[in-house]
């Protein structure tokens, strides 16, 4: 370029020079002349040749615009042409990745997104363990987690706060299950009654986390010398039951609280925001000021509280933990318990402490969606890459005519990238459609489900996902499809033998990996699905079907006066709730299967020390029936067990075969003060979950040990569903004690159903992706069946010609295929026994590397490979190959 | 230099249409281009030579000239340019733009302060 704009001025100035001697002028003053009269010679070369430089590279725009406008078209036209190829690859990416969007969305604010606290990484959570634990984590004696005692947490405020961090107490509900009264507010309506949970929090909790309030304000340091009480209402509770009237902050309510009920006037500070929740799954909906001065009045032996800490900077939880252990604890609740023993404080990651036993069946997912997602890039791949060799010729014929090889590369480039971002755009529209439907399937047991929301995150995961399988399917086949020979390819037939060689093979790596994927998934979802059959088959022991149990709690102080007034009420409220049209029966228990606490207890025989731990389940006679209990030995307990009666208890099964033996335990005596004289024997009942073995257990008569706690089970007639008498019971308790809420009304049948929907949950996933899975692994062994089978054409004809049958022809023809099939369910296999390590933590009676498991996969996997690749070979039969072979 | 003999500036974009109008008697090389101003002008365009190149590439990339090289009589090469349609038809358009722009300015010049509008 530079040297051309120098021609041009030098050829003007040679011109200027002639154009002036010819009028006479001498040579040397012509060119002076005509320089002077040109300018500034090198400004102008400069000038001249940035404007060249300039228009030489909008040319080169407009070029490569041009060409990317072109592979576009012949994409976009190629598409067309054989439609059902794109729209079958597109919905295959689009399945991957929007399985993938949609787990992936679950994963990010289950697990990976930060809490929604100030630098939520330095916060812990702090819980009971004994030194041993706390010294040497793993090493020292397992330590009983839960709550803390006064002195624990006023001793960390003391000496910790310097060297550790700050903390703060609460006092909620605990993770067992119990609803502690503390913490159980009553909200006098103008109809009725509501109870709901609240808790307790020291004054520096809300800024220890970093939450600050929607409206109004929380809890400073400052309140902690003041003497309002005060109380922070929940979004939630704020809309539900105060209408979301702004008004309300700095207004006092009443509530009824503690035990003894009291009532309690709080002044309402604020409203914290919506997206606090700091419990899972249930909500805090209150808090209520405790002031540190509050705590240190609780009884020193009271196992109570929590506490949040924030980590000083640079300490981490095991440094941390290390130093608590010599934080001073309080009272030793063993005496002469060696040190290891003695309570420690523990400490437990905040995020550890949400996502808690969910994490698992998370990962799981998030493993089994990611081999879907790999599954669906490699049939993507395997389309293209058959489609590169059928197209070979007319790349040939491009090559001819001058089309460099980076140029045909970036043309099957274009059009992976093309496919991969129509098949993204799909798949994250299905992500989004998927949301609602997920959000409503997911158990209840997964943490922050409210927080999965379609955000930037699922658009970039798609967009990233996009991009990985344009490499992915666009790499391989423009490798495999530009590795030819032009004049041999337009000359010679439509095999050149090398290049489709490679492709083949690799397309032939391709179906191994993906029947490797497959048949692992496989495995894994045939696991776990017998897994969960077989908790289906777990005899409960009950009939748990259509009884209908709610909770409630006689907490008001002139229940407390003595047990008559509980039997009383209970003795009415039976009355009444079998009254009910619609209820065949009703009975009382003072905790419920699956549901509620389980109150342990210590049980000797009479006269012998050896105690046997068991669970007091006190019941009347009602609960027997109505859960469909029969007797083994001996009689229920009955209506003439009363108060003044003598003390009777029938026991379960497994306690009489501990305690007894084989002796006949009816007529024995168990307890003391008072001794209780086994009258029957029952079966054992599940109780803690169907994963649980049934502990043993022992009923007593509702009569004789009167309850303030305890739920009411009944059970409809055939054809009364249970919702219809849910406003009639609520009468019936409103009628005897107006003042007195009942809690949620469920049936045990759904109480059943939701312990188990977390793991009906992944086994579904697992199940629909492997199916998924394998039908993709279909697909790709028909796709390179048929492609071998085209390209080997001439070969079967001639074969068939010398007079092979049928089933030879097959075998030559799937072959590759086949073996390549076996070689993918072999590794498959293996990484299923490598990785049956992990999954056995979801597997409920089954081996994790079941042989029959195996073998029923195996067989699965290769008989329909088998039946695919006969498929396209059955297509061409005798006859057309003889024809062909004519033609040629 | 007397006040009428010094050279008049030339008014940007008038220059482009100057050239095209050089060029639409037919294909010229950029020195011939400027003997023509020069001597249309009568030697009031003071103009360096290397101006006009810096105008013809300009319309070459704007694709209302083409260039070539060929030889002149003088056994010289040079770059000789040619008028494209597309170059005709823009000098069409500036120099009707041009002479009813000068017509409207001239009127406004010459007209005594204060009298009406003709």
């Amino acid at each position: 370029m530079h040297t051309q704009v120098r021609e041009e001025l030098d050829s003007h100035i040679a011109l200027a020079v002639d154009h002036l001697v010819a009028r006479g002028v001498p040579r040397e003053r012509a060119e002076r002349e005509a320089r002077a009269r040109f300018g500034d010679y090198d400004t102008a070369v400069g000038r001249l040749y940035a404007t060249a430089r300039e228009r030489e590279r909008s040319v080169n725009r407009r070029e490569m615009i041009d060409e990317l406008r072109q592979d576009t078209r012949l994409a976009f036209r190629l598409f067309r042409r054989s439609p059902g190829f794109f729209v079958g690859a597109m919905l295959t990416l689009a399945i991957g990745i929007g399985a993938n969007g949609a787990v992936f969305s679950i994963l990010q604010s289950t697990l990976l997104q930060p809490l929604p606290y100030r630098n939520p990484d330095e916060l812990v959570m702090l819980r009971r363990t004994n030194v041993g634990e706390a010294r040497w984590p793993g090493m020292g004696p397992p330590g009983a987690a839960g709550l803390l005692t006064s002195p624990m947490v006023l001793g960390w405020r003391r000496e910790g706060t310097g060297r550790l961090g700050d903390v703060a107490t609460m006092l909620m509900r605990g993770n067992s299950g119990l609803r502690s009264v503390d913490t159980q507010f009553d909200l006098a309506l103008s109809d009725r009654t509501i109870r709901f949970d609240g808790a307790f929090a020291t004054p520096n909790f809300f800024d220890l986390l970093g939450v600050r309030a929607a409206r109004g304000r929380v809890f400073t340091n400052a309140d902690e010398s003041s003497s309002d009480q005060l109380i922070l209402l929940s979004d939630a509770l704020w809309r539900r039951q105060f209408a979301a009237d702004p008004g309300i902050v700095g207004r006092p309510i009443t509530l009824t609280m503690g035990l003894p009920r009291v009532q309690k006037t709080l002044i309402v500070a604020g409203i914290l925001p919506r997206e606090f929740h700091f419990t899972y799954p249930d909500e805090v909906e209150a808090w209520v000021l405790m002031r540190w001065s509050d705590v240190e009045q609780h009884s020193p032996e009271n196992i109570a509280f929590s506490a949040v800490a924030r980590l000083r900077p640079g300490v981490s939880i095991a440094q941390a933990q290390h130093r608590a252990a010599d934080l001073p604890n309080g009272i030793d609740r063993v005496a002469n318990a060696p040190p290891q023993d003695r309570l420690a404080i523990g400490l437990e990651s905040m995020r550890d402490w949400v996502v808690g036993e969910t994490r698992p069946s998370l990962q799981l997912l998030g493993a089994v969606a990611a081999l879907l997602l790999i599954v669906t890039c490699i049939t993507v791949s395997n389309g293209l890459l058959a489609r590169v060799s059928e197209r070979q010729q007319e790349l040939a014929v491009r090559a001819t005519l001058g089309a460099g090889r980076s140029r045909l590369l970036r043309q099957l480039l274009t059009e992976g990238a093309l496919l991969s971002t129509s098949g993204a755009l799909a798949g994250t529209l299905l992500a989004i459609a998927l949301q609602p439907i997920l959000r409503a399937l997911l158990p209840a047991s997964i943490p922050r489900v409210g927080e999965i929301s379609v955000n930037a995150y699922i658009v970039a995961f798609g967009a990233a996902m996009a991009m990985v399988t344009t490499l992915l399917a666009a790499v391989a086949p423009a490798w495999g499809g530009t590795r030819f020979d032009p004049t041999s390819m337009l000359t010679g037939a439509a095999n050149s033998a090398s290049a489709t060689r490679s492709t083949l093979r690799w397309r032939h790596g391709l179906v191994a990996a993906q029947a490797a994927i497959a048949t692992a998934l496989l495995i894994s979802a045939s696991l776990l699905l017998t897994s969960f059959w077989q908790l289906g088959r777990v005899p409960l022991g009950f009939d748990g079907d259509k009884v209908v149990t709610v909770e409630l709690r006689l907490l008001d102080s002139k229940y407390m006066i003595s047990g008559w007034m509980i039997r009383r009420f209970q003795e009415d409220l039976v009355v009444r709730v079998r009254a009910i049209p619609g209820i065949a029966d009703a009975g009382l228990a003072s905790t419920v299967p699956f549901l509620g606490f389980d109150f342990p207890a210590a049980i000797a025989r009479a006269g012998s020390d050896k105690t046997e731990m068991v669970k007091n389940r006190v019941v009347d006679p009602g609960y027997f029936r109505v859960l469909r209990i029969p007797p083994i030995r001996g009689r229920l307990l009955s209506d003439t067990d009363r108060d003044n009666m003598p003390r009777v208890t029938v026991v379960s099964q497994a306690y009489a075969r501990k305690a007894f033996g084989t002796d006949d335990p009816i007529g024995q005596k168990i307890g003391s003060s008072p001794a209780m004289e086994i009258v029957g024997v029952v079966g054992d009942l599940h109780y803690a979950g169907l994963e649980h073995d049934p502990t043993p257990a022992i009923y007593v008569p509702m009569a004789q040990e009167p309850r303030p706690l305890f739920s009411i089970v009944l059970r409809t007639d055939a054809t009364v569903s249970a919702a219809s008498v849910v406003p009639a019971i609520r009468g019936a308790i409103r009628e005897l004690d107006p003042a007195l809420p009942a809690m949620d009304f469920t049936t045990i049948d759904q109480i059943i159903d939701a312990s188990v929907a977390n793991r009906r949950f992944y086994t579904v996933a697992t199940v629909s992706f492997a199916t998924i899975a394998l039908l993709l692994t279909v697909v790709g062994l028909i796709v390179v069946v048929a492609r071998v089978v085209a390209e080997r054409r001439r070969e079967l004809a001639i074969r068939a010609a010398l007079g092979a049958t049928m089933s030879i022809l097959v075998r030559v023809a799937t072959r590759d295929a086949l073996s390549a099939v076996c070689i993918g369910v072999a590794i498959g296999l293996a990484g299923a026994y490598v990785g049956s390590v992990v999954l056995a933590q979801f597997l409920f009676h089954v081996a994790p590397r079941s042989p029959a498991t195996y073998a029923a996969v195996t067989g699965l996997v290769l008989g329909v490979a088998a039946l695919a690749a006969w498929g396209p070979v059955r297509r061409f039969d005798r006859t057309s190959l003889a024809a062909m072979l004519k033609a040629e | 230099m007397k006040q009428d003999d010094a050279p008049l500036p030339v008014l940007k974009g008038t220059l482009d249409m100057l050239v095209l109008k050089a060029l639409s008697g037919g294909p010229m090389h950029g020195f011939g281009i400027a003997l023509w101003l020069e001597s249309r002008s009568n030697g009031t365009l003071g103009l360096d030579d290397s101006v006009t190149y810096q105008v013809l590439h300009r319309l070459e990339g704007r694709g209302f000239v083409d260039a070539q090289w060929t030889m002149t009589e003088n056994k010289r090469r040079a770059r000789v340019y040619k008028l494209t349609r597309a170059g005709r038809a823009h000098l069409a358009a500036e120099t009707e733009t041009w002479l009813r722009y000068s017509q409207y300015v001239t009127a406004i010049m010459v007209a005594k302060p204060g009298m009406a509008p003709a």
